[in-house]
This record gives structure tokens, sequence and C-alpha cells, in this order.
């Protein structure tokens, strides 16, 4: 276009002029009577030839107009399009995102009711007031909406809405071009990326709030086991100081009367004597728990015979029945009790409910009885009496570390109350279970349950 | 001054403590706080104070048991709250000896009980207990407990603690 003006002044026009048609003064002494300009020799540059010096300058400035017409259409397109893209308005808000949007036109009142719409209504009001301070304008006088504020609404919605929803919105008020198809698509990208990107946030909200409820219960279970802890120290605390009362009372009492008959001396000291006992054993059935649950203590874990076993403690035990005239029996059903387990300490487990069997047993006419046979793939050694058995509610409480059933008229029996809450962590280790049937008045039998070895070798006998 | 020397036993407290405030001004009261006279006083004399020791160890109640009864008191036994309970109603005791951690109701329970009963007014409560915290001693206290005492205890300590309660109140 500017090629053609330029070929067009140097050639036709002068041709047009020498032919008389319009004033031919210009090609003597250039338009307006600048000298640079005249036709025939253009900025200077003479040129004998006419149409050689039409053409050369007509090619050049279409080529420089071209060229500088070309590069800023380019870097308009350039900035739109990263305009486009930005998501964190913060970071082009100072000004140098200009780019010129020189026919845009919208209604003050159509901003404000965008800006409504999704900032608030306080947001929004905060947002023109900054506006009307900054550009010292009042806006309830100006109707047509200037660029300035154009710009602040798209920055402040593209901060809540995103850039590409910006756009859209603020075309449909905005009397603008019309959007691209790549600024379309753009658009669509973008809030394809917005939606997967708040699906993500979703996504990671509910495992942060998955994982904050894990923390919670974990915490909550060490404070039950830290509480947990505390009663036991008190509670073993407590167990402890009982006994060192009796022991230092009655010490005291010895040691000051001299003049005690023989008999009560005997009978206090007999009782230090127990008390003592009782002590120890306390110590070291404490020791005994704490060693059991601490992984630390490695348990010498080996296939093994319940039969010998059982036959073993029943043979222990039965000088102590015997002595306390207590019927006893041990009843063996035939089979393979080849199990995997720590013989010691199966040992203990058993010797702990048959020591309870005989401490609770009919005073008079005390039965106690032992049982080996296999049910359901496990071993099961049974342990019987004839006692006063538990009731329903301490059935649940008496493998709680501590826990005696009082009898009410006689004081607490004599144990630490520690026994089966062993019996029951050793089992646990076994991979088996101890368990208890007994109805108040009819005495109490105790099972320990441990998985055989090898269950195909062996031949059920039920 | 001795007028329950007349009977085969002892009145109980109560009905003494009834009788005195009935029988006369105030000789009663100097008797109890003169020292002379409190060191000086006779065997049957001693035999009206009364203790109910409570504790669910047989041994301590043993151990608990020979000192009151050196000291001349009448002592009572119970092995629970329920049975110490029972055991004020047929004879109210000048001084309980309480343990704390008992099975079914404890010893700050008994306590409570003890003083909302206005026949116990005049018991005074030590408890004698394992739990030595600060907090288990305010609680003594509050409960209605004159002298808070923790196991393993001093035999004399007990003893003079129990002897100044039975002469003071």
């Amino acid at each position: 276009m500017s090629g053609f003006l330029v070929w067009a002044y140097c050639l036709p026009l002068p041709t047009l002029a020498e032919g008389g048609l319009i004033s031919s003064e210009f090609i003597e002494r250039g338009l307006w009577g600048i000298s640079a300009l005249k036709p025939y020799a253009l900025f200077g540059l003479e040129d004998p030839n006419h149409v050689s010096h039409g053409a050369f300058w007509s090619l050049l400035i279409n080529t420089l107009v071209y060229v500088g017409v070309s590069l800023n259409s380019k870097q308009n397109a350039l900035e739109i399009r990263q305009a486009d893209l930005f998501v964190d308005f913060y970071k082009y808000r100072d000004g140098s995102n200009t780019y010129e949007v020189v026919k845009r036109q919208a209604k003050v009142s159509d901003i404000q009711t965008l800006l409504t719409r999704f900032l608030g209504q306080r947001k929004s009001q905060a947002i023109l007031k900054v506006y009307e301070r900054r550009y010292n304008t009042d806006l309830s006088k100006i109707h047509i909406a200037n660029e300035d504020l154009i710009k602040i609404a798209e920055t402040y919605l593209a901060g809540a809405i995103g850039a590409a929803s910006t756009k859209i919105l603020l075309h449909s008020i905005v009397k603008e071009d019309p959007i691209s198809l790549e600024e379309m698509f753009n658009i669509l990208e973008q809030t394809q990326e917005i939606m997967q990107y708040s699906r993500k946030l979703e996504q990671k909200s509910k495992e942060l709030e998955a994982t904050t409820q894990q923390l919670q219960a974990v915490n909550e279970q060490l404070k039950e086991l830290d509480q947990l802890k505390a009663d036991f120290i008190n509670t073993v605390t407590h167990e402890l100081r009982t006994p060192i009362t009796s022991i230092k009372a009655l010490a005291k009492i010895v040691f000051d009367n001299p003049e005690l008959p023989q008999e009560e001396q005997a009978r206090y000291l007999s009782i230090i004597v127990n008390e003592s006992e009782r002590i120890s054993r306390l110590v070291s059935q404490v020791l005994d728990l704490e060693k059991i649950q601490s992984l630390k203590d490695q348990w010498e874990m080996e296939p093994m015979n319940l039969k010998g076993l059982v036959e073993e403690a029943y043979s222990n035990f039965k000088p102590l029945m015997d002595e306390h005239q207590i019927t006893h029996k041990c009843t063996i059903e035939p089979g393979t009790y080849q199990v995997y387990g720590a013989r010691d300490r199966l040992m203990q487990a058993l010797v702990n409910l048959i020591g309870n069997a005989i401490k609770f047993c009919n005073q008079e006419n005390g039965q106690v009885s032992l049982l080996l046979k296999i049910k359901n793939q496990d071993a099961i050694i049974q342990v019987a009496d004839n006692g006063v058995g538990i009731s329903k509610e301490n059935q649940s409480l008496i493998f709680e570390k501590f826990a005696q059933v009082t009898d009410s008229q006689m004081g607490k029996p004599k144990g630490s109350g520690l026994g089966l809450s062993i019996t029951s962590e050793i089992m646990e280790r076994h991979n088996g279970t101890v368990s208890l049937e007994s109805k108040l008045g009819h005495g109490a039998t105790f099972s320990m349950h441990i998985p055989l070895l090898d269950s195909s070798s062996q031949n059920d006998p039920d | 001054m001795r007028i329950y020397n007349g009977f085969l036993f002892p009145l109980p407290n109560i009905v003494l403590a009834y009788w005195q405030e009935r029988t006369s001004n105030c000789a009663n009261a100097t008797i109890r706080y003169t020292p002379s006279l409190a060191t000086n006083r006779t065997m049957s004399e001693a035999t009206t104070k009364r203790v109910l020791l409570v504790d669910d160890e047989p041994n301590i109640i043993v151990a608990l048991e020979f000192l009151m009864k050196q000291q001349g008191y009448q002592v009572d036994t119970a092995y629970n709250g329920q049975d110490a309970l029972q055991k004020m109603e047929a004879h109210i005791p000048n001084v309980v000896v309480l343990d704390v951690m008992m099975q079914g109701m404890d010893g700050f329970e008994v306590a409570q009980q003890i003083r909302r009963n206005p026949a116990l007014e005049d018991t005074r409560i030590v408890f004698l207990t394992a739990k030595g915290t600060k907090e288990d001693r305010m609680e003594g206290y509050t409960k209605g407990g004159e002298v808070y005492l923790t196991k393993p205890f001093d035999n004399d300590e007990l003893v003079s603690v129990i002897g100044d309660l039975m002469e003071f109140g």
C-alpha cells in the first residue's frame, strides 16, 4: 500500500502533471516546497531513468513498512498470548504487561456487576475505591469505563477465576474484536488445567484429612498406652507398698516387744516371711511381664511336644496337691502334639494356670484336672478346678493386670494378680489364646489353645 | 466422772457423750483437756475408746490390731468399705483408720458416708494408704479425713496420732 503510494507519487503523478492535468509546480520544487520530496529526485537521490527511480523507492518503502508493521504486529500477538497464559497475576502487575487494546469499551456498571459477582460486594467496592483514588476520578460520574479500569478488573478477576475465564467474561461486556480460534483453544486448555489442578487439590486435601485422622488415632493410642503404663507403675508401687507395710509394722512390733509370747512372735515372723516372698514373687513377675512384652527378649522357639510339657507340669504339682488333699487327674487324649513354641514360657503359662486352680479350688474337697486334646488344628490344654468360679462380669476383667476377684469376707487372695496376664501374653506370642469357662459356684476351666505345627500329619482323634 | 463403770459393758460413745453433756457443767470437759489426768487414765477409762480398722490386707490389720490393743482401745476390723459402714452402725468408733484403695467402695467414699451421717459426727478419720501424692492428700482432707498417713507407716507415729485424736478429738 505504502509502496504503491510512493510509486504513484514518483511516476504517474509527475506524468499527469507534465500532461498538464494538475499543477506541475511540485516537480521542480518538491511537495509543499520541500526539495527532498521532488518526485524525480526523492531524498536528493536523482536518477535519469524515472521508472527505475520510482520502482526503487516504492520497493524500498514497501519493504521497510512491511517489516515494520509485521514486527510490530508480531510483538502484539505474543504479548496477548502471554497475558492469556498468566495465572499468577502478581507477576505481571508491575505494568510491564501493557498490551494495547485500542478499541476496548465497556460500561462502568457492567464491570461493577462482574466484580461484585466474583469477588463479593466488599472486595469489589474496595477495588473501585482504590481505582478512584489512584486515578483521581469519580466512577459514579463516568459512564464508559476506560482502559485502566478494565485492566484492573481483569487483574483482580484473573487472580480469582483464572485469566482465561476473565478474558471471556470481559469480552462479553467489552466491545472488542472477537476472540480468535487459537485464543479459544488456549482458554479451553487453561480451563481444563485449572479443573485438573483443583481436582488434584481436592484429592490432596482429602489425603491430608485422612492422614490427620490417622495421626490423631495413633496419638490417642499412644496416650492410652502411656496411661496404661502409668497405671501399671502405680499399681506395682501400690502392690509393693502393701507387703512392705505389713513387714515393717510387724518387724517393729516384734522388735519393740521382746516380752511377747513365743507363738505370737512366731505368727508375726511367719507373716513377715510370707510378705517378703510376696514381694520377691511380684518383682520377678513384673520383670517377666516386662521381658515378655519387650521384643528384646528373643525367645528360643522350636518344635516341641506338648505331651511331655503337660506330663512334667502335672508330676511337679502332684506332691503339692497331695499335701493339700486335692483330688487330681491328668488326661492326655491320643495324638501328636507337635507345636512350635518356647518350652520354658509355655511351662510358665501352664504353671500359672495350675497354681491358680490349686489356689482357688474348693477348700474342703478340692479337685483339679488337666486335659490335653486336639480340636480344629489346635492343641488344647485345659486346667479345671471346682472352686467358687468367676462371675460373668469378672471373666473379662480377670486377664487384666492385677485384677483379682476379691472375696468380700476374707480380703484378697494371695498372689500378685499378674499370673493370668503373663499367661495370656505368652499365648499371644505363640499365636494362641487362653480362654475361660466358668459359672459362679461351679468352678472354672481355663483353656490354652496352641496352633499345631503341621496339621497335615496330624490324625484328629475327634 | 466414771459414769459408765457400773455397766457390764461400755456404753456406746454417743450415749456417753449425750449423758456427759446432760450431767453437768464442764467437769468432763476439763478432764478431757487436763494432761495430768489424761496421762494417768486408767485401763477402764481407755476401754471406752473404740477404733475401727479398715483395710483389705489381713496382714496389715494384724499389725494395726496389735498396736491398737496395746493402747487399750476396743478394736473392730473390716476388710472393705461396706463392711466398715455396717460395723460402725453396731459400734460408733472414736477413730476410723481407713485404707483408700479397696475393691468396691473405696476409702474416700466411706469417709463421705461417715461425714453425711450425723450419728458419726464425733468420729475422727485417719487415712492410711499407699496413695501418697499431693492430690491424694488433698482429696483425703476434702473428703473429711483429719489425718492422712502413707504406707508404709511408722508404728510410733500412728500410735501417737491416734492417741491425740482419742484425747482431743
